[in-house]
C-alpha cells in the first residue's frame, strides 16, 4: 500500500511475511472491504496471522562466550534495588550504565531500571538475583575459592537464581511512572537514539538576565502624555506603513527570557526525564554534546495538559543556552517572540 | 488559496497592507536626506512642514459603512468598499465566494458565456445526479453477485448475469467522466431551449437580459467581530451602523461584541481574548484570518492569501492557571495542522483581575478609546509553538 505523502511512516507495521521466508503472504492493504464469511478470506487471514507468530517465535539468544549478565542487588526498600553488571561487554554501553567499582570487583557498571529491562527483553542480557554471598563477594569479604593454580576464582554465578522477564518487571517497575518511562525509553532505543537520564548541568544554568531597558517604549511614554496617543491616530501624518503598524503595537507580550527572570518554583508535575541524541558514531557518556531532544514523560490519564506555567518551568529546566535576547529565526518573521519548545515529548500511546 | 496570478500584478493590486491612506500618497514620497548635503536637509524640512500644516489624507476620507444586522453579522454592502477592504488587508469574506467577494464577476462571466442556462444549472445537476444513482444501483448488483461467487453459492443463471453486469458497469463507468466536461457546452444549449421561462421568473429580476449581467449584487462582505472592531478601534476606518439607523461608537461595539459570548463584560470574555491576539499579530504585520477551515481560531499569513499559504495556525487559550485544555482536543488539532503543513501556535492570554477590569469599565474620566486601550493593555500574550514529534523521521 502506498504510504501517502510520507505521513504514514510513523504508523508502519512490520512486514511479518518478509521476515518469515517461504510463506504465501497477504500484503497490507489487500483486505476486502468487510468481513465476509468466506473460506477464502478466513484462510488468507489465518496464513497472515501464522506468519506473524512464526516470525515472533524465533528463539532469541546469545553465545556463551559473549554472554552478558547482570545481578539484581536488593536495597533497603523495594524501590531501592539496583542492577549491577560485573563484566560489561558489547556496544550497548556506549550510552548505558554508570561505572561502579566494588572492593571485590572492579570495572562493573550499574544500570538503571529501564536500561536493564530493555536489554533483557531484547534477549541480550540475563539477570540473576543476588544473594548475601554475592554481596559479601562484592565487598571483598568472601573466601576466595582456591583451585590448583591458587588463583582467585570469580564468583560462581550459577549458584544464583535466574530471573525471568516477568519477575524482573515486577522488581523494577514498582515505582510510579516507571512503566511509562520504560515504554518511552525502549521505543526510542529501538529507533536508534542515544538516551541518557536527564541531569541538570551547571553550565546551562542561565544567569539571571537583567531587565532589558526598553528604550523605545520609554521614549513613547515621555513624549506622549496620555495613553491614547500611543494608538494610531488618523489625524496624524504617517509616511510608511511600517510606522502605521508600529503605532498599533501596544499589547504586552512575553519575551523568550521572561520565564527565567521570574523564578518559577518547580512545583509543577512536569519534569524532564531523558536527554536524547540522534545516532552519532562519536558519543561520549561522560561529556555529551547538547541534547537534540529533552523528553518529559507524562501519563495523560493522570496528568492534565500543561498550563503555561508548566511549560515555562520546563523551559527553565532544559539544558540549553540561548545566545541572545532575540532569537534569530529564519524567514520573514515579523514577530520576534516565539517561545520555541526545545523538543519536549509527552509519551502517550497513539499521539 | 494561492492563485496563479501574475506576481507583478498581484503586488500592485495588493500594495496596501491596511485600508489607510498615507500622506505620501497625496503629497508624494518623502525626499531622501543626504547627511553631507545641507540642501537636502532644507528641502526635506520644507516638504515636511508642508505636509504637517495640511490635514492628513486619512482624516478627509469618509469611513466605510459597515452594517450590523439583527442576526449579529457585520456586513459591507457597497461594491467598491468590499473590494477595498479585501485588497487592503484581506479583511472579511464574501458570503457567496470562497474568500474574496467575486460573486458578481463570476456570475457575469457565466452569463456571458453560457447564457440564461448559467443560472439554471440545477437542471443539469439534477440530471447528472439521476444518472449517478442509476449507476450505483447497477454497481451494487454487481458487487452482490461477485460476493455470491466468492462464497460459492452462485447459480448458473446468476453467473451469466454476473458477466453481463460486469460489462454494463464498465460501460457506465466510461460514460460518467465525460458527462462533466462535454455536457456543459452541449447540454446547456439544449436545456436552454427546453426551458420554460415562467418557472424562472424570480431569477429574471436580477438579470439584465440584454447585457447578460447581474443587476443586483446578492453578495456582501462579512466581517468577523474582531475584524470589525480592529477597523473601528485600531484604524478608525469604518463606521458601524446598527439596524440601518443607529451609529455605534467604539464603546457600543465593544459591549455588543462582548455580550455575544457568555459572561458579558468580564475579563475572560472570548471576544476580548480573541481580539487581543488578533490585534497583537496585526500590529506586527501579519495578515490574520479566520481559522475555521482547520479547526483553530486564526491563521497567520505573511502577506496574504493570494501570495502564499498560511504559515501558522493559532489557538487562543486562557491562562488563568486552570487546566482547561484537553489532551485529545490538542492532539486532534495538532494532527490536522501537521497534516496541512502549518505550525500550531498556542497563544496564552493573561487576563487582568476582575476588580481592575470593573474599575476601568466604570471610570467616567476616560474617553471611550482611552478606556478600551487601558483595558486591552492589561492583557498579556505569550506564544508557544506546539509541534508533534515523529521520532521515526528525525533520526538524521
Amino acid at each position: 500500500m502506498a504510504v501517502d505523502s510520507g505521513y504514514g511512516l510513523d504508523e508502519e507495521i512490520p512486514d511479518w511475511e518478509s521476515m518469515a521466508v517461504g510463506v504465501e503472504a497477504l500484503r497490507r492493504g489487500e483486505k476486502d472491504f468487510e468481513p465476509e464469511q468466506t473460506e477464502d478470506q478466513s484462510s488468507k487471514l489465518e496464513k497472515a496471522r501464522n506468519a506473524m507468530y512464526n516470525a515472533l517465535k524465533a528463539p532469541r539468544g546469545h553465545s556463551i562466550k559473549q554472554r552478558l549478565f547482570a545481578v539484581y542487588l536488593e536495597g533497603e526498600s523495594e524501590q531501592d534495588g539496583k542492577v549491577f553488571v560485573p563484566y560489561p561487554r558489547g556496544n550497548y554501553f556506549k550510552d548505558m550504565g554508570k561505572s561502579k567499582n566494588y572492593l571485590g570487583l572492579q570495572g562493573g557498571m550499574i544500570l538503571s531500571n529501564w536500561e536493564t529491562l530493555y536489554l533483557v527483553e531484547r534477549g541480550s542480557m540475563v539477570c540473576y538475583y543476588g544473594n548475601v554471598d554475592y554481596k559479601l563477594y562484592l565487598e571483598g569479604q568472601s573466601e576466595p575459592l582456591i583451585d590448583k593454580n591458587e588463583k582467585k576464582e570469580p564468583f560462581d554465578y550459577d549458584s544464583l537464581i535466574l530471573l525471568s522477564v516477568q519477575h524482573l518487571q515486577k522488581l523494577l517497575c514498582s515505582s510510579p511512572m516507571m512503566i511509562e518511562k520504560y515504554q518511552t525509553y525502549s521505543y526510542l532505543k529501538r529507533l536508534g537514539y542515544l538516551i541518557l537520564e536527564y541531569q541538570p548541568l551547571e553550565k546551562y544554568r542561565q544567569q539571571q538576565q537583567k531587565q532589558q531597558f526598553n528604550f523605545v517604549q520609554c521614549l513613547k511614554y515621555c513624549l506622549f502624555g496620555s495613553d491614547a496617543k500611543l494608538l494610531y491616530n488618523p489625524k496624524e501624518h504617517y509616511f510608511t506603513y511600517t510606522s502605521v503598524f508600529q503605532s498599533l503595537i501596544f499589547i504586552r507580550h512575553y519575551s523568550l527570557f521572561d520565564s527565567q527572570r521570574e523564578c518559577f518554583v518547580s512545583s509543577s508535575k512536569y519534569k524532564i526525564d531523558f536527554c536524547c541524541w540522534k545516532p552519532t558514531p562519536k558519543f561520549s557518556k561522560k561529556d555529551p554534546p547538547v541534547p537534540d531532544f529533552q523528553i518529559s514523560v507524562v501519563n495523560i490519564n493522570k496528568t492534565p495538559f500543561p498550563t503555561l506555567k508548566d511549560i515555562q518551568s520546563l523551559h527553565n529546566q532544559i539544558n540549553y543556552l540561548f545566545e541572545s535576547e532575540e532569537v534569530q529565526v529564519q524567514g520573514p518573521k515579523k514577530t520576534s517572540n516565539k517561545n520555541f519548545i526545545s523538543k519536549r515529548e509527552q509519551s502517550m500511546k497513539g499521539f | 488559496m494561492a492563485r496563479k496570478r501574475n506576481s507583478k500584478q498581484s503586488r500592485q493590486v495588493y500594495s496596501q497592507p491596511l485600508p489607510v491612506k498615507l500622506s505620501t500618497e497625496l503629497y508624494g514620497p518623502l525626499p531622501s536626506i543626504f547627511p553631507h548635503n545641507p540642501l537636502s536637509w532644507i528641502y526635506f524640512g520644507f516638504f515636511y512642514l508642508k505636509c504637517i500644516i495640511r490635514s492628513s489624507p486619512q482624516s478627509t476620507i469618509t469611513p466605510i459603512k459597515v452594517h450590523l444586522l439583527v442576526d449579529g453579522t457585520f456586513g459591507v454592502y457597497d461594491d467598491a468598499d468590499m473590494l477595498q477592504l479585501w485588497q487592503q488587508g484581506f479583511f472579511g469574506k464574501g458570503t457567496l465566494s470562497r474568500s474574496d467577494p467575486t460573486w458578481r464577476e463570476r456570475t457575469n462571466t457565466r452569463l456571458q458565456t453560457q447564457g440564461i442556462a448559467a443560472l439554471t444549472l440545477e437542471d443539469v445537476t439534477r440530471k447528472r445526479r439521476m444518472e449517478r444513482s442509476a449507476f450505483k444501483l447497477q454497481r451494487a448488483l454487481l458487487q452482490e453477485l461477485e460476493m455470491k461467487a466468492r462464497q460459492n453459492i452462485i447459480t448458473e443463471a446468476e453467473s451469466l448475469q454476473l458477466e453481463a453486469q460486469k460489462l454494463k458497469v464498465a460501460a457506465m463507468r466510461k460514460q460518467t467522466p465525460d458527462n462533466n466536461e462535454n455536457s456543459n457546452n452541449d447540454n446547456n444549449d439544449n436545456n436552454a431551449k427546453e426551458l420554460v421561462f415562467s418557472e424562472y421568473k424570480e431569477l429574471l429580476d436580477i438579470i439584465d437580459q440584454e447585457k447578460h449581467t447581474v443587476v443586483k449584487n446578492l453578495e456582501f462582505l462579512q466581517l468577523q467581530p474582531i475584524e470589525a472592531f480592529f477597523l473601528q478601534f485600531g484604524l478608525e476606518a469604518i463606521d458601524i451602523i446598527r439596524d440601518s439607523s443607529k451609529h455605534m461608537n467604539v464603546w457600543d461595539t465593544f459591549v455588543y461584541c462582548c455580550e455575544q459570548h457568555t459572561g458579558g463584560l468580564i475579563p475572560e470574555n472570548k471576544f476580548i481574548l480573541d481580539y487581543v491576539t488578533y490585534h497583537h499579530f496585526r500590529s506586527h504585520g501579519w495578515c490574520v484570518r479566520s481559522g475555521i477551515k482547520f479547526g483553530c481560531d486564526m491563521l497567520l499569513y505573511v502577506r496574504g492569501p493570494p501570495f502564499s499559504h498560511a504559515e501558522h495556525a493559532i489557538t487562543v487559550i486562557l491562562n488563568d492557571g486552570s487546566h482547561n485544555v484537553d489532551w485529545f482536543d490538542m492532539g486532534t488539532l495538532a494532527r490536522i495542522i501537521h497534516g496541512v503543513k502549518k505550525n500550531l501556535l498556542l497563544v496564552y492570554v493573561d487576563v487582568p483581575l476582575k476588580e481592575y477590569f470593573k474599575l476601568v469599565v466604570e471610570n467616567d474620566q476616560l474617553s471611550d478609546r482611552e478606556k478600551i486601550l487601558k483595558l486591552l493593555m492589561s492583557y498579556k500574550v505569550t506564544e508557544v509553538i506546539y509541534r508533534r514529534w515523529v521520532p521515526n523521521r528525525t533520526r538524521d
